[in-house]
């Protein structure tokens, strides 16, 4: 089950920058996960939706792009802005 | 990332709900939200110690192996005859990966090497933070060679880089000869197979053309030695490959 230890990965990098941006709460993250990479991108939604459980994470909406490729990488995410909510 | 220039400005000025998505999926950013471009790989942290590792072993021209099968292939007993050959030659230095327990590294120790054992609990590979701390407590000197053992497991040890120089995979005749299409991953980024046991192939199926002819499918390059930990056989040009490997580090 390394999908777990990607998505506690996964997870710092989003903390890291809610923090950067002085946010408090990631509202969607997209996800790049290559049919070459070796990852199955259903135990990694799988072990996101456990190990995001009351973080910043929490409910984030996952986009996941699959493309031909090896590529394993977070692309995008989407934060609320400091001093909304 | 900045898009145009690359110029690393990970934020979007002012989110302009103008970015496109590559996938099939409409959706509006409500006010108050903010787009950060990352473009970051999700094992980077790992790459990141993978690299520091690998630049400690160029700094003291050190060997580093990482041995990666599955379960029962005979890495241990592969590591007891390597040592008895090449420990002569060589400072040797081994970090033992094992969900639980020590029977590894005591096996190996008896042999009078420095082992280190690296328990991963719940977990189903060695990653390159593990072997930081290991370097860090065997600290191998100049000119040694360290052999990794990994977990046994042909799945997850395949996506992290552990600084290792080469990764040598290791099936044994009393497997399938189908692993390599089973296991792609694995097959795709090791450089080295070492065929074991085959002082066992008249007692069993598996057919060696075809095993290497599925790994080349996977890995053209990938090069193979067929040993025989057990009766020795194939260990000279195992053990000369390892020496080839240690002569494109300076000393």
């Amino acid at each position: 089950m390394h999908e777990m230890s990607l998505a506690l990965s996964i997870l710092d990098i989003a903390s890291g920058e809610v923090e950067k941006n002085r946010a408090t709460k990631v509202h969607e993250i997209h996800l790049e996960v290559g049919t070459q990479s070796g990852v199955d991108p259903e135990a990694l939604t799988f072990a996101l939706s456990l190990a995001c459980k009351d973080t910043v994470m929490a409910n984030a909406r996952i986009y996941l792009d699959q493309p031909v490729s090896d590529s394993l990488r977070v692309v995008s995410l989407t934060v609320d802005e400091p001093g909304s909510d | 990332m900045c898009e145009t220039c690359g110029c690393g400005n990970t934020e979007l000025p002012e989110h302009t709900h103008s970015h496109d998505h590559q996938a099939g999926h409409s959706h509006h950013h409500e006010e108050g939200e903010r787009i950060v471009r990352l473009e970051r790989d999700i094992l980077n942290e790992n790459n990141l110690l993978a690299a520091r590792n690998r630049g400690f072993f160029e700094g003291r021209n050190i060997l580093c192996l990482n041995l990666v099968s599955s379960p029962g292939s005979g890495k241990t007993t592969i590591l007891e005859k390597t040592v008895g050959l090449l420990g002569k030659r060589f400072p040797v230095f081994i970090i033992e990966g094992d969900q639980q327990g020590n029977l590894d590294a005591v096996r190996l120790e008896k042999l009078g090497v420095p082992v280190k054992q690296i328990n991963t609990g719940s977990g189903c590979h060695l990653d390159a933070h593990m072997v930081a701390h290991a370097i860090h407590d065997l600290n191998p000197p100049a000119g040694s060679v360290v052999f990794i053992e990994n977990v046994g497991n042909l799945v997850c040890p395949a996506l992290f880089d552990l600084g290792e120089k080469a990764r040598v995979l290791i099936m044994s005749v009393t497997e399938g000869d189908d692993k390599p299409v089973k296991y792609p991953f694995m097959f795709r980024s090791s450089d080295l197979c070492l065929i074991n046991k085959t002082d066992l192939l008249p007692y069993v199926p598996f057919d060696i053309p075809a095993a290497r002819n599925n790994a080349l499918e996977i890995r053209p390059d990938l090069k193979f030695i067929e040993i025989s930990a057990q009766n020795g056989s194939g260990m000279a040009e195992w053990i000369n490959w390892i020496v080839s490997e240690t002569e494109g580090l300076s000393r």
